[in-house]
């Protein structure tokens, strides 16, 4: 990440984790629900996280494996709430940067090989589509 | 550096001054007025981000991360995009944040080839 300091990194790396887990955790314990992604409610559409909320609350209260797959993106967002805030601690206890090292390599990375830019966003576009397709079988 | 090519750096700032930070501005018109004319023209042909259409980018799809991926925050873009504009706060943070950043982007490729 050009242009932003490590400080300010691991303050929005813990923050931003601990506000996703106080968001999954105010969800589970409401009576009024998910907040509708306003994409969802005016077009009619799946953005292409839709679904992560509910698909993360799943796995993390069954069987992971037997889980419907709501969104295949989920796991990614699963997996950087579990990994971030616990590499972030890390870091922060023995005092080095690797976690913004690796951030930041890999962001020079995708600016340098168009190929890698494009092909994660094809991914991410074909989970979509296919989230679309989904829904409209569903719905 | 001539008065016509001192001229040429002043019109060039005027033209070009809301693509950059205003303490980035006084940098930049010294290094041209150090160089010559030709480091001017390979500055002018650099491909700038326009600021404001980065706003208005940013309010219509900034949900998406488009406004990320303009300004080539490749990785950012799509962790906002999974996380569906940060539950909606990163989208508005970005409102604010993403006039600056684009400013910062064009800089430091200016500074590449200043």
């Amino acid at each position: 990440m050009r242009g932003v300091n490590p400080r300010t990194f691991y303050r929005l790396t813990l923050g931003g984790s601990i506000a996703g887990f106080i968001y999954l955790w105010w969800v589970r314990t409401s009576t009024t629900g998910l907040l509708v992604c306003p994409i969802n409610s005016i077009t009619g559409y799946p953005c292409p996280s839709c679904g992560t909320t509910r698909t993360i609350l799943q796995i993390l209260s069954s069987d992971p494996i037997q889980s419907s797959l709501f969104n295949p993106l989920a796991y990614i967002v699963l997996m950087g709430m579990m990994v971030l805030p616990v590499w972030s601690i890390l870091d922060l206890i023995r005092k080095k940067i690797s976690l913004y090292s690796v951030v930041s390599n890999g962001e020079k990375l995708l600016q340098n090989q168009p190929v890698l830019r494009w092909a994660l966003l094809s991914i991410m576009a074909i989970i979509w589509m296919w989230l679309i397709l989904q829904n409209q079988n569903q719905g | 550096m001539n008065k016509e090519n001192q001229q040429r750096v002043n019109l060039y700032m005027m033209a070009n001054n809301k693509y950059f930070q205003p303490h980035q501005l006084h940098i930049i018109s010294q290094k041209l007025k150090e160089g010559d004319e030709d480091l001017m023209y390979r500055l002018m042909s650099l491909p700038m981000k326009d600021p404001v259409l980065l706003l208005v980018i940013s309010l219509l799809a900034g949900v998406f991360g488009v406004d990320r991926f303009v300004v080539g925050d490749v990785g950012l873009g799509i962790a906002k995009l999974l996380t569906c504009g940060g539950l909606g706060i990163w989208t508005i943070v970005d409102w604010f944040l993403i006039m600056g950043r684009a400013k910062d982007v064009n800089f430091e490729q200016v500074l590449q080839i200043l």
